[in-house]
């Protein structure tokens, strides 16, 4: 009996409970005096979710009458949680674009069916931005990148702001730099960086212990080349780009090469392997088969004392590192030393895009609220704080960072371009699988350069197959924009349509003339340079 | 005489039902167009062609509609693209002065032009007798600044030089009788282009984007590219320090964040000229028009 009695007491405990939370819950998600909004991303790391709430509290306080719920799914299920609700019309209110195929380039028309064009209103002041030194600035001329974090080039739409961004620098383990140099002040120069590289080396070899100077990975490699390809070859841009564009394009490279203008045997590219081949003697042997996660492992196990990579990782290295950590940015050459007369300058971070943008449902029933909220989040006081909450650099101009990221913040003063050699499937392959092997040190110089330039000007597989290719890739682009101005201008005779349909369309005949242009320019200087016609494919 | 009365008052009802039922299908396959689902609105473009009783507002918004979606459906094919292109000629046949007309005309003219599929060849003759229709056919619409911009392209596009510099000639002359035309600072842009490459005339082109610029760039996130470029061919082609350093100074004052402003300041240095200071106060940023 007294058995019975508890059980019956916790089914009835269980049920009061159950319709209580339905009924808050119901009162919380759908209360009719609120405007409510949701906000969904798949950023589960600490912090951003704090931080995000930190901001929605904020705006609340504001505007009493709204509500935002935040929510995050995770990596894995995102794409297919997002293309489910909005198949069936119950997609959240803000959406960050990523993580999913349909905010890749040819599924276009997802994002022009589902997601609501801001660019008239990022084109307006943000009024979060009063009494600051924005204040009647275009809110799109508030963040670093200008807003092409949320352009979309198939439209010419703006589709959202950048609230952060990153940037790529080395991070060093301080402790084992004032070990072994007696110094822990970030290296300044490459000529530094060399030198105690050698003596973390002979470190490890007189302690008998299991050190390397900088932690390699195929990830970590392309940071290194990136940055130092452009310091070297972006001399070549007087001289190699044609159309003014403030770019060598593969085309102007393998012009470049047909006309005699640029080569393997060039100083500066030769400067520019062998000093890729010093950093790589800095990493661990094999390193190209190494993955990310564990070149970071030996970096946080004290195994590495470097490692290259993002701001990203910051709040994770620092949490899971026992040891002291410093940055400093990708060293250049000074005066005097080895290589310095081949480096034209440094690489500008500017090329880089803001992340963490969100756009508007279309269907959303308050879409004037959520662009406030954008408006709100992405204003230079709240984005300085939101970054400063999670870790991260703020895509705001002036904002500034927690001052251990200070290092992280793009710095647009530099270079911007670089020779791009292979220009065919064939060419990379080829090129890719030389440069291993040279940077490993198994070929000569001679050895890579000899292949590579054989690759490049095989008549069949090389640069001239990828330029053909090129042509046909850039002929559909063109078809693409002439298909926009098309559609914009039926939509403007008999669609009603919405938005400044007239500048719209405007814009994209422009961007369609001007590519068609360039592209059978670029049809008839192959028939120039190699003295037949392109063939089609 | 109610029964009569009865009849015709639900003959009517049904006919309006009907209209207004077409009138929805219509707008909704628009509403598709201007979400890129070119299949379903051709979908519904095909179901309000089955309706009996369409205005000829309609009637000209339906079969363009249509012929709309065959002409731009992914991927192209022959046979789409003439059915589209008969379409397009029957509008202009059935309903010449409707406000579709002139567009069929020019569309035709981008389906002669273009290259749509593998094998297909442009018939730039075609082309252009198309857009001179539109010239003379329909010489106060807004569409002939369009025409004219697309009859200079069909002889440009060839490459050859003789043709390059009719095409140039032809844009030029345009824009002299035209100067205030809705497209003429898109006009001057491609002109630049062209005198550029493959005509290599650095004069004419340095002039053409500086009207272009006079006017106002189209694209307004852009202009920083278009500068860079002015003040590239003024230092390097033409040594004309004088429109270098403006250029340049403009990119410093007015583009901020943009990827060459850095560059370009390193230019005014070596010029010799003053080089003001980063500024990303609203003062600043407000220097720029928003065309």
């Amino acid at each position: 009996m007294c058995k019975n009695i508890t059980a019956i007491a916790v089914l009835a405990g269980a049920m009061f409970f159950s319709i209580y939370r339905a009924v808050t819950v119901q009162k919380e998600l759908f209360d009719p005096s609120k405007k409510i909004i949701r906000i969904v991303h798949w950023q589960l790391e600490t912090g951003y979710r704090k931080a995000m709430d930190h901001l929605i509290k904020e705006y609340e306080k504001l505007h009493p009458d709204t509500r935002i719920i935040q929510i995050g799914i995770s990596e894995k299920f995102f794409s297919q949680w997002l293309i489910t609700h909005l198949t069936s019309r119950t997609a959240p209110d803000l959406v960050k674009m990523g993580q999913s195929k349909i905010f890749w380039q040819g599924s276009e028309q997802y994002i022009a069916r589902y997601f609501k064009p801001l660019t008239a209103e990022i084109a307006l002041p943000n009024p979060y931005n009063k009494g600051t030194a924005f204040e009647g600035v275009p809110w799109r001329e508030t963040v670093f990148d200008g807003g092409k974090g949320g352009f979309k080039e198939f439209n010419q739409e703006y589709y959202g702001l950048s609230l952060t961004t990153h940037s790529v620098r080395i991070y060093y383990n301080r402790d084992l730099f004032l070990k072994i140099t007696g110094s822990d002040r970030p290296v300044k120069s490459f000529g530094e960086l060399m030198a105690v590289c050698r003596q973390i080396k002979e470190y490890a070899a007189k302690n008998n212990r299991d050190l390397i100077p900088i932690a390699g990975s195929m990830y970590t490699y392309w940071m290194f080349d990136r940055r130092y390809r452009m310091a070297f070859t972006s001399r070549f841009e007087r001289e190699l780009d044609i159309d003014l564009d403030g770019e060598i394009s593969k085309m102007e490279t393998f012009l470049g090469i047909s006309r005699g203008s640029v080569s393997f045997v060039d100083p500066t590219v030769r400067a520019y392997y062998e000093y890729m081949k010093d950093i790589c003697d800095q990493f661990q042997p094999g390193f190209m088969s190494v993955g990310r996660e564990q070149s970071v492992f030996m970096f946080v196990q004290d195994n590495a004392a470097m490692i290259a990579t993002g701001s990203w990782d910051a709040t994770s290295l620092s949490s899971q590192a026992k040891f002291s950590i410093g940055v400093f940015d990708f060293p250049l050459p000074a005066k005097g030393e080895k290589y310095f007369e081949h480096v034209h300058g440094r690489p500008s971070d500017g090329e880089m895009r803001g992340g963490s943008v969100f756009a508007v449902y279309r269907f959303s029933r308050h879409p004037e609220v959520c662009i406030d909220f954008l408006r709100f989040i992405t204003s230079q006081k709240n984005s300085e704080k939101f970054a400063q909450h999670v870790g991260w650099i703020s895509a705001a101009i002036g904002a500034e960072p927690l001052p251990e990221l200070r290092p992280f913040v793009p710095d647009p003063k530099g270079y911007s371009t670089f020779l791009q050699f292979a220009w065919s499937g064939y060419s990379w392959q080829v090129m890719n699988g030389m440069e291993w092997q040279f940077f490993q040190g198994e070929i000569a110089y001679d050895d890579l350069a000899r292949k590579c330039m054989a690759a490049i000007l095989d008549p069949e597989l090389g640069n001239k197959r990828g330029w053909v290719l090129n042509y046909e890739r850039m002929r559909k682009q063109s078809r693409e924009s002439d298909r926009m101005h098309a559609l914009l201008c039926a939509s403007r005779l008999c669609g009603g349509g919405t938005g400044n349909l007239a500048g719209k369309s405007k814009v994209a005949l422009l961007r369609q003339i001007t590519r068609h242009h360039n592209n059978e320019f670029s049809k008839y200087l192959y028939g120039k340079t190699f003295k037949r016609k392109m063939p089609e494919k | 005489m109610n029964t009569r009365l009865i009849f015709t008052s639900v003959c009517t009802g049904i006919f309006y039902t009907v209209a207004c039922c077409a009138e929805e299908t219509i707008d909704s396959a628009w509403k598709q167009v201007e979400f890129l689902n070119l299949k379903q609105a051709l979908v519904l473009f095909r179901k309000a062609e089955k309706e009996d009783g369409l205005e000829p507002g309609e009637q000209v918004s339906m079969r363009f509609g249509k012929a709309l979606c065959l002409h731009q459906i992914q991927p192209a094919k022959r046979g789409t693209l003439e059915k589209a292109y008969n379409i397009y000629s029957e509008i202009i046949r059935d309903f010449p002065r409707s406000r579709c007309a002139p567009r069929c005309l020019y569309n035709m003219g981008r389906i002669a032009q273009l290259r749509d599929f593998h094998g297909d060849v442009p018939d730039f003759e075609l082309a252009r007798r198309l857009y001179q229709r539109i010239l003379k056919e329909y010489p106060h619409k807004e569409i002939i600044h369009e025409a004219a911009l697309r009859l200079a392209e069909s002889h440009i596009e060839t490459f050859e030089t003789e043709n390059v510099c009719k095409g140039a000639a032809m844009l030029k002359d345009w824009l002299e009788k035209h100067p205030a035309n809705l497209y003429a600072n898109i006009m001057w842009q491609y002109l630049g282009d062209v005198y550029c490459q493959p005509l290599e005339q650095m004069r004419d082109a340095l002039d053409a984007y500086i009207n272009a610029d006079r006017i106002g760039v189209a694209e307004s996130a852009k202009e920083g590219y278009l500068y860079w470029k002015i003040a590239n061919i003024a230092l390097y082609r033409l040594n004309d320090r004088q429109t270098a350093i403006k250029y340049f100074t403009r990119i410093v004052k007015e583009m901020p964040v943009f990827i060459k402003t850095w560059q370009a300041r390193q230019e005014l240095k070596k010029l010799g000229a003053d080089v003001p200071e980063r500024n990303i106060s609203s003062e600043g940023l407000k220097a720029r028009k928003v065309r």
